[in-house]
């Protein structure tokens, strides 16, 4: 059952939010706060619209917030106006052929003249910000809505630990399909409908396949073959909040060094997620992670192209540490943060492998949302 | 049909230069760079974005963003392309598996990357020609791009690489057609699938056809015909479980989208396809779109015809659109649009038609222009 068929709840889930952003435009002064999508869903950078509506549109659409306490929600394409209405629960949704002349008019009907509060404004084009901003003063309000979502409800939690259950389910398909002469292609789709069944909105999935890996990509026509170690992040989406595990599969035997250098990864894991907690630096993590890396002679491979980063946030309340955590990042954690710790990475011997998890972040530590361990998978070779 | 954007086009990623040769997109760099010689213009800026907005990047370099990422391709008049893109360094080797382009550049943000190129290529005077930057590009990153070229003179287009784009190649076409082969294959199986299952399963099975089939994206959209109406909406957790639906599947298939929309009688054995019951949509749409006039006459003459018949064009998506790199694109079959209709043109066309029991039926298929008229590419077996 869809949780959000549940619309006692969601309404009471979506008044609370509304409630507490009208709070934030009291508060700095706003008359308004306009919080704007372009349609997609991006895996590092938050949906506002999506937390703030409860429904995700096909294209540009934003939610304005008045001071009055009156909510509107303006859609494209219009014909989608019908759908948002009836999944949404702001309950005044309006499709619009242009949000560039839609937007300042409504602003101009409702006496809106002062200064403006934008979120998710990085993504607007030139044509819809500048009609918005020809006779209002624009403020950057990303972070009021990072800082109302960063109080959980239960709800939230909920949601978290069911996207965590489809990731589980993801990587159990793979261990299903994973076979010699599969192709990389077929084993993703696998996953993905697996997840898809499990309540997936949509999925991040990405693969690599070989005897020594560079790093991972969308899925090519590769047959799997016998020895190969098939590196992965299954990432399943669902009401824009994301949920990853980064795994490594080998087709038949690991070798000694493989297995040698995967329980490497595995202890920096485990001693980078044990950093985790509110109030801790989150560098803390990465410095741990290197740390060991280093101390087993890897120093030089802890940075591009040899690893990216070392983890990152996932959805709206979670993404303070940004795009990349690493020794410098200059963030401290916050209790209900949503972290994935991945010291997914490239090593001579062995190629690129993956190793993560996604964890909850709480007082004292931080809850690890996965029910498979992680590990090195070995798979019996059988071909398909 | 606009559907969800997806968060990664996931699907499989390979450039088949059996079907798409060097020597495709350098003819496609000629034609762009005729339009350059027009405006006089040094270098052209092709801006995309996004699974949705990436179609002049991918159409001269096969590259397409994967996230909604964006990407860039700076063409010289004379020289080699560059194109860059938004994401890591470890992200190039793929991206260079895929594109016939040389110069492959990684960047954080494509617009301080572009800025960095033309200083380096010192063509940030002279006139400079810009496609989907005004449109699509992030006002921020558009700004940097515009105080770069202060000194430049610079002209817009989009929109000769639209018209540029809607006629396609015989190679092109083969790849439409492949791609819409897939989907009307795909679309064909529903008939297999068990009934009483909800909207989001009925996708992931159909997705699930579609990629073993190839695909890198798919899309797929329902609509419930019980009310009388047509309103298309992405898959829900309701059960499909009686009644008439119509059901638009779209994928994507070595970078060329196919589209097709059947309409279903949901019965306690299964789903049957009733959609021969539109037939006539068929014949008013088809017969009309050929080459010699615009679209504008055609949508005006197809309406007109349909109105007789009494087949409506469907509520808020209209007769049709261009198909290609992308699932959606010029032209749009609408009265205002003057655009002439050339061979080679693909569009997805449909409309719904009400059968001898008063029930609607939808039905849409991706099709190329020839001279006597429209050539469906999705199959005609089920007509």
């Amino acid at each position: 059952m869809d949780p959000r068929q549940d619309l006692t709840s969601s309404i009471a889930l979506g008044s609370d939010r509304i409630a507490r952003l009208l709070g934030v435009i009291a508060e700095r002064g706003f008359e308004a706060l306009v919080v704007f999508s372009d349609g997609s869903c991006n895996i590092l950078r938050a949906s506002y619209l999506q937390y703030v509506a409860g429904v995700r549109p096909m294209g540009p659409a934003c939610a304005v917030l008045l001071a009055s306490g009156d909510v509107r929600l303006m859609v494209t394409p219009a014909w989608d106006a019908e759908r948002i209405a009836a999944e949404s629960w702001i309950g005044e949704v309006a499709g619009v052929a242009s949000l560039a002349t839609a937007l300042p008019s409504f602003l101009g009907e409702r006496g809106v003249r002062g200064a403006i509060g934008l979120a998710g404004g990085n993504a607007m084009s030139v044509g819809v910000y500048d009609a918005l901003s020809q006779e209002r003063a624009i403020v950057p309000a990303d972070e009021a809505v990072e800082a109302v979502a960063q109080v959980m409800r239960p709800d939230d939690v909920a949601l978290v630990h069911e996207v965590a259950g489809i990731a589980d389910v993801g990587f159990e398909a793979l261990l299903e399909a994973a076979r010699v002469g599969i192709r990389e292609y077929e084993l993703v789709a696998e996953i993905e409908h697996a997840m898809r069944l499990a309540g997936a909105d949509d999925n991040f999935i990405l693969i690599g396949s070989g005897p020594h890996n560079e790093a991972m990509r969308a899925p090519v026509d590769r047959h799997l073959d016998l020895g190969d170690i098939v590196i992965v992040e299954i990432t399943p989406e669902r009401g824009g909040l994301f949920i990853q595990l980064c795994r490594t599969v080998v087709l038949g035997e690991a070798t000694r060094v493989l297995a040698d250098r995967y329980a490497l990864l595995t202890r920096a894991f485990e001693a980078g997620a044990a950093e985790l907690s509110a109030g801790v630096p989150v560098s803390r993590m990465a410095v741990t992670i290197n740390r060991m890396l280093a101390e087993a002679g890897y120093g030089e491979y802890c940075r591009p192209p040899y690893m990216r980063t070392r983890g990152h946030g996932f959805g709206v309340g979670s993404i303070g540490p940004g795009m990349v955590i690493d020794e410098h990042t200059d963030h401290v954690l916050i209790e209900d943060q949503v972290i994935v710790v991945h010291p997914n990475q490239y090593l001579p011997e062995t190629g690129y492998l993956a190793c993560g998890e996604t964890f909850l972040v709480k007082r004292d530590g931080a809850e690890r949302l996965a029910r498979t361990q992680t590990r090195l998978y070995l798979r019996g070779a059988q071909p398909c | 049909m606009l559907s969800p954007q997806p968060v990664l086009k996931l699907g499989r990623d390979v450039w088949n230069r059996d079907a798409l040769p060097v020597e495709e997109f350098e003819a496609r760099i000629g034609r762009l760079r005729a339009v350059m010689s027009e405006s006089g213009a040094a270098a052209a800026l092709l801006y995309g974005r996004g699974p949705d907005s990436h179609g002049h990047v991918t159409f001269f370099s096969h590259y397409t963003p994967k996230l909604p990422l964006a990407a860039l391709l700076v063409v010289p008049i004379a020289g080699e392309p560059s194109l860059l893109f938004q994401g890591a360094s470890r992200g190039l080797p793929a991206v260079r598996a895929t594109t016939w382009v040389g110069d492959v550049r990684a960047c954080r943000d494509v617009a301080s990357a572009v800025v960095a190129l033309l200083q380096e290529r010192h063509v940030v005077e002279g006139t400079v020609a810009l496609a989907g930057v005004r449109e699509l590009m992030p006002h921020g990153e558009a700004l940097l791009v515009a105080d770069a070229l202060r000194g430049a003179r610079v002209v817009q287009i989009g929109a000769e690489i639209d018209r540029l784009r809607a006629v396609k190649s015989d190679r092109e076409i083969e790849q439409v057609r492949a791609a819409s082969r897939l989907a009307a294959d795909v679309l064909d199986r529903i008939a297999t699938l068990a009934v009483g299952r909800t909207g989001r399963v009925v996708e992931a099975d159909l997705v699930r056809a579609a990629r073993w089939g190839g695909a890198e994206d798919v899309r797929v959209m329902i609509a419930r015909l019980d009310s009388g109406v047509v309103r298309f909406r992405p898959p829900c957790f309701a059960p499909v479980d009686d009644g008439r639906v119509a059901v638009h599947l779209a994928v994507a298939r070595e970078r060329y989208w196919g589209a097709v929309t059947r309409t279903f009688e949901v019965r306690s054995t299964g789903f049957v396809d009733v959609s021969s019951g539109a037939v006539r949509v068929r014949e008013s749409l088809f017969a009309r779109l050929r080459s010699g006039h615009t679209v504008a006459a055609f949508a005006r003459e197809a309406r007109a015809a349909l109105s007789a018949d009494g087949v409506e064009a469907l509520d808020g998506h209209g007769l049709g659109h261009g198909i290609g790199v992308t699932s959606m694109e010029p032209p749009i079959l609408t009265v205002e649009d003057e655009t002439p209709v050339r061979a080679g043109m693909c569009f997805v066309v449909g409309a719904a038609d009400v059968t001898a029991d008063g029930a609607l039926s939808v039905r849409g298929d991706t099709v190329v222009v020839a001279p006597e008229g429209a050539i469906p590419l999705t199959g005609d077996h089920r007509t």
